[in-house]
């Protein structure tokens, strides 16, 4: 509020400047210089030999083949719902609202040992529809298993931002084109379909790049031949300063960067479009054929939405499920294996995201502070900073961190401190930061400087007026960002993996992919998964007490 | 013992001497001078966007002048940071803070002095009694209307026993009718105080005892 830089605000940037730099700028920093950088300097021979290596342009291939797949089926099964949501009034929408969104707090890697059991080669679904209709289709397999895993989780997302678009539609956009002549079909292709794309794209680029760059789904579903896997391999079992490695790594980079930037792009001309909304289109309600039969698509859309969960949780607590619709032999051996016998798995994961947590938070509330208040030189560049993994792929936010930490080695400890636990909360903090930095910071923006103003009148000082009315005025929206940033750190797998040295500080999400590797171990796996769907649920129950309508569940 | 006259001495005697302020190329304040006397209630009137709420804060110390400086009984407060000005200001959008109930907000500036907390109730009691506010301290302001809001923002001010009451538009978000009214109890415990007052309004229904500001440029 007053004059000239603050020393204590440039105490509060010089300190968050470090922490940031070594969480993001330098894993990031070092996987560019580990594909661009040789012992004679800058070079791209490293990575033009990706575009020579057959298996390299397969992978690429395979990760834009699933990209774009998991975005169609998303596409597809999302927008009957949405039109039916956003247009439609009828009795027992918000149960089909909470419904069609129950996939989202299932993780792709976890929802494929679910699908598996439903829609894989010995599938409950698949062996159905062989006996009974004489069809030979495996589903989930391969790359189409990754599809479908993506699909069915991220499916919501889209559904919720369309569904959203249209309902905010401004009605008289739409009468005017009726007025104008265009009715049915062509109101729907020329007029309605258009303002909403914006809305679709941001959802559906999010699809897209989750599905280019993960690794934990392949990893499930024994698909090697994808981006994710093939650096995963390359540096973990090859050799960790392999260059080919860190060229996959930034092509992997540079995809996830382009998807940002588009988003980035359509997100501002969604802005521009929708400056004034007018009003809100009311909902009609169910008359006639076609929005019944959206009602009928949307119900199937809900039951396919729950074929993950089902598998997990019914493979959760089966002795014996084999070549049979549903398991013949219950048991609840899976729960005592991974509670009493091996808890660590559990365990690990509620320490390591509860410290995320709280440290993102507080770095978060920094951050946001300073951007909307600081009196510091460029404030803007903490922020963009600490906002950049936003763009970054979890395996390469992962070959970072091996790359930096690994060379890391405390002096009191003699150890590097990539074998340190402490190595997990930070990537935590690191890939989750961008989403507690925003939330943090649309909370600060509510804060009207009159009301620090006014503390600072009444003899309060800035570090008072801080704590007794800046903070417990973001609090809330920092706590819902805490939540979600526990919640996702809980289900972590592309980056975790890579920082794997013992088994007994391995988090969940890791164990998930240990016991799912051996068909005596599946069970425990899905009751694994199973505990990290109820983490999740509870968790997004929990933010959205708190912070109030959040639509962050896709983070 | 605390008495009328003692709160009165506290009264600041307040001199702006050729104060400058632009914000970029434009200037708000240019060269203002004036003197307002110890518990004299002065108003500064004139269209909006003329300088008059940056010159108010200027004097509280949320803006800091380019040139020219701003004397409390002739000593120098220019660079004194508002928490040590020891004034009470009401802001045109009231400022309250809405996590704290009515109670919170009048204390505030009474906990910042690290006021004992019997006294810290006896005083807020007497402020909320002051603007006929009795028995709210339970309330948040958003369970308040507008012009509660108001008392409860000028009871904040006042509570301190400030040695200035500064006044940004108070009453710009109330109706006419309330304006009048509430206008009237400010002027009666502005003489009742003797508190020195330094009132912004573009409204010329004006302050009690308006007085124009001497500008020179």
């Amino acid at each position: 509020m007053r004059w000239g830089y603050e020393p204590g605000h440039l105490l509060l940037y010089a300190g968050l400047l470090a922490v940031v730099g070594v969480l993001v700028v330098l894993p990031i920093a070092s996987v560019l210089r580990g594909a661009l950088v040789d012992s004679r300097g800058f070079t791209l021979a490293h990575v033009a030999r990706f575009f020579y290596t057959p298996l390299y342009l397969e992978s690429l291939r395979n990760s834009l083949y699933a990209g774009f797949g998991a975005t169609a089926l998303a596409s597809l099964l999302a927008l009957p719902p949405a039109f039916l949501l956003g247009r439609y009034q009828f009795r027992g929408q918000a149960v089909l609202v909470t419904w069609l969104t129950v996939p989202l707090v299932i993780p792709p890697f976890v929802g494929a040992i679910g699908l598996n059991q439903t829609l894989g080669r010995a599938g409950a679904l698949t062996l159905f529809l062989e006996d009974r209709l004489g069809v030979q289709f495996v589903a989930a397999e391969g790359l189409r298993g990754v599809i479908l895993a993506h699909a069915l989780h991220y499916f919501p997302f889209v559904l919720l931002t369309v569904a959203n678009a249209l309902a905010n539609l401004d009605p008289s956009l739409e009468e005017a084109a009726k007025v104008a002549g265009a009715r049915g079909l062509r109101l729907l292709w020329r007029v309605t379909l258009p303002l909403v794309a914006p809305a679709y794209a941001a959802g559906a680029i999010l699809v897209f790049v989750r599905a280019t760059d993960d690794l934990g789904t392949p990893l499930i579903l024994n698909v090697k031949n994808m981006l994710g896997p093939q650096a995963y391999f390359r540096i973990t079992t090859i050799a960790r300063e392999d260059p080919d490695g860190y060229a996959i790594a930034i092509v992997m980079l540079a995809l996830a960067l382009a998807a940002v930037l588009l988003a980035t792009r359509l997100g501002q001309r969604r802005e521009v479009a929708t400056v004034q909304t007018g009003g809100w289109a009311p909902g009609q309600p169910l008359r006639g054929w076609g929005p019944r039969l959206l009602l009928a698509l949307s119900v199937l859309v809900g039951f396919l939405g729950l074929l993950p969960h089902l598998g997990v949780v019914l493979l959760s607590v089966s002795r014996v499920w084999s070549l049979t619709y549903l398991p013949t032999d219950y048991t609840l051996d899976h729960y005592r294996e991974i509670l009493f016998r091996a808890p660590q798995f559990v365990v690990n994961t509620l320490l390591y995201s509860a410290t995320a947590a709280v440290v993102a938070v507080a770095l978060a509330v920094g951050i946001a502070y300073l951007q909307h208040r600081g009196r510091v030189p460029a404030p803007g560049m903490l922020d963009f900073a600490a906002t950049a993994p936003i763009a970054v792929p979890g395996v390469v936010m992962g070959i970072g961190f091996l790359r930096v930490f690994d060379r890391w080695t405390l002096p009191w400890v003699g150890v590097p401190l990539t074998a340190l636990w402490l190595v997990f909360p930070m990537l935590y903090v690191a890939r989750r930061l961008p989403y507690a930095v925003r939330a943090a910071s649309a909370a600060m923006a509510q804060v009207h400087p009159t009301l620090e103003e006014a503390a600072a009148v009444c003899g309060a000082r800035r570090w008072r007026t801080f704590r007794r009315v800046v903070l417990p005025l973001v609090l809330g929206g920092a706590v819902a960002a805490g939540v979600l940033v526990f919640v996702t750190a809980a289900v972590e797998f592309s980056a975790t993996v890579l920082l794997i040295s013992r088994v007994e500080q391995s988090p969940l999400s890791y164990g998930i992919y240990l016991y799912a590797q051996s068909p005596r171990g599946r069970g425990a796996a899905a009751a694994l998964g199973t505990v990290a769907v109820v983490l999740v649920a509870a968790g997004t129950y929990v933010a959205n007490r708190v912070g109030g309508r959040r639509s962050a569940l896709a983070w | 013992m605390r008495t009328v006259s003692a709160e009165q001495v506290l009264a600041v005697e307040v001199e702006l001497d050729r104060l400058t302020k632009r914000f970029g190329t434009a200037a708000a304040v240019l060269g203002l001078s004036l003197a307002v006397g110890r518990g004299e209630f002065f108003t500064l009137l004139g269209p909006s966007g003329c300088g008059k709420t940056t010159t108010l804060r200027i004097v509280a110390g949320l803006v800091e002048p380019d040139e020219g400086r701003v004397l409390f009984d002739g000593k120098d407060v220019t660079r004194w940071p508002p928490w040590d000005r020891n004034l009470g200001m009401v802001f045109q959008n009231y400022a309250l803070w809405p996590h704290m109930t009515v109670f919170d907000n009048v204390a505030f500036g009474l906990v910042e002095r690290r006021v004992p907390r019997d006294e810290v109730r006896r005083r807020v009691a007497e402020a909320l009694e002051k603007v006929g506010l009795a028995g709210m301290e339970g309330r948040f302001p958003s369970q308040l209307s507008g012009g509660q809001q108001q008392r409860v923002a000028l009871a904040r001010a006042l509570v301190v026993r400030p040695r200035l009451l500064l006044l940004d538009e108070p009453f710009s978000n109330l109706d006419a009718k309330l304006r009048v009214q509430t206008r009237a109890e400010l002027a009666r415990l502005q003489r009742e105080l003797g508190t020195t007052t330094l009132y912004v309004t573009h409204d010329p229904g004006g302050g009690p005892g308006a007085v124009g500001p001497r500008r020179s440029a």
